[in-house]
């Protein structure tokens, strides 16, 4: 390093920025180092006042007002997740109640569409059912009838 | 550029949740670090005090998800610094701020000189330099006062800011070498 340390150099070693050329010149140049030490004076005077005067400033920890802001936000959780709940239920229920009786009718279709199956299937209807039965009687290939 | 807290699942090693076990003892030893940087950045007392209660109960909240990858202060800071941010972008409180500003301005009067100066006249000037810089922080951007009062409020290590801000080591000198710079320019130091 030829000469002294320039003002931006002294910004720079304030700010962290530290090459060994800067380093080797501060070791060996006793105005240099001096110089260095007055610049950074203000910024430790303001570091220290601040911290002085925030030490005051600082309000006593309220772990009791943190402990009851917790209380408070979980309260305020499970209040959310209950009218959530009551929400879902209440959709929920209609739903059910809609597909338990879209099951049933349903199965009630099935039921009627059975019978009238049943019915369409028969070759006369239930009340004709004993004279088929004489009709087959007489028939020639009525031998069930002909052997009772 | 925003500062957010990592969100990646990483499992808590012991060490990490016994340093938070004894949240009280958290408190009691951080709070006046948390308190003094926020009251430092807003220069508001009571929103300060609001930040701070919430930085503690958020780190409460997510004491689970502490790696111990940092330091604890250094955890709390990015939170503190999360919450700063929000703040900020409030546009209501931005006013607010700059009304309270100046009450706070007077208030910090540069009493509070840790060493007293050996003549009336050398600790009226010294007073008078503590207020300068004072001022010309309130002047700096958001970033370079921060970095600015990490590491002169704080004492923290390039490297501790590097880690609370989220920003490389490198990026951090050059905005703490532009805040110094230009706080030196301000107070008459740099010619």
């Amino acid at each position: 390093m030829s000469g002294h340390l320039t003002s931006v150099q002294i910004s720079e070693w304030l700010a962290g920025i530290r090459g060994a050329d800067a380093e080797r010149h501060l070791a060996e140049c006793a105005g240099c180092a001096a110089g260095l030490e007055r610049a950074n004076e203000p910024f430790a005077q303001f570091g220290a006042a601040a911290r002085a005067w925030c030490a005051v400033e600082t309000p006593v920890p309220r772990m009791g007002a943190i402990a009851s802001a917790v209380r408070h936000r979980r309260r305020a959780v499970a209040m959310r997740l209950a009218l959530a709940a009551a929400a879902a239920l209440l959709i929920a229920t209609p739903v059910y109640r809609q597909h338990r009786r879209a099951i049933e009718t349903a199965r009630q279709d099935e039921a009627l569409l059975e019978q009238v199956q049943a019915e369409v299937s028969r070759s006369a209807p239930e009340p004709m059912q004993p004279l088929e039965q004489l009709v087959a009687w007489n028939s020639p290939s009525g031998k069930s009838g002909a052997s009772q | 550029m925003e500062t957010t807290l990592a969100a990646e699942p990483v499992p808590v090693t012991a060490a990490a949740a016994g340093e938070l076990a004894d949240f009280d003892a958290v408190v009691r030893d951080h709070q006046p670090v948390i308190f003094r940087f926020l009251l430092a950045s807003l220069r508001e007392r009571e929103p300060a005090e609001n930040l701070t209660q919430e930085c503690f109960l958020r780190a409460y909240q997510a004491r689970r998800s502490f790696r111990g990858e940092a330091s604890v202060r250094t955890w709390l800071m990015r939170i503190a610094l999360n919450l700063l941010s929000d703040h900020r972008k409030s546009a209501r409180l931005r006013f607010w701020r700059r009304a309270a500003e100046t009450s706070l301005d007077i208030e910090f009067t540069g009493d509070w000189l840790a060493d007293r100066r050996s003549s009336p006249e050398a600790e009226a000037s010294a007073r008078e330099q503590v207020r300068a810089v004072w001022r010309a922080a309130a002047e700096l951007s958001e970033r370079q006062r921060t970095v600015f009062l990490l590491r002169f409020v704080e004492e923290m290590e390039i490297r501790e800011i590097a880690a609370a801000v989220g920003l490389q080591e490198g990026t951090v000198k050059a905005h703490l070498f532009r805040a110094v710079d230009a706080v030196r320019k301000k107070i008459g130091d740099a010619k």
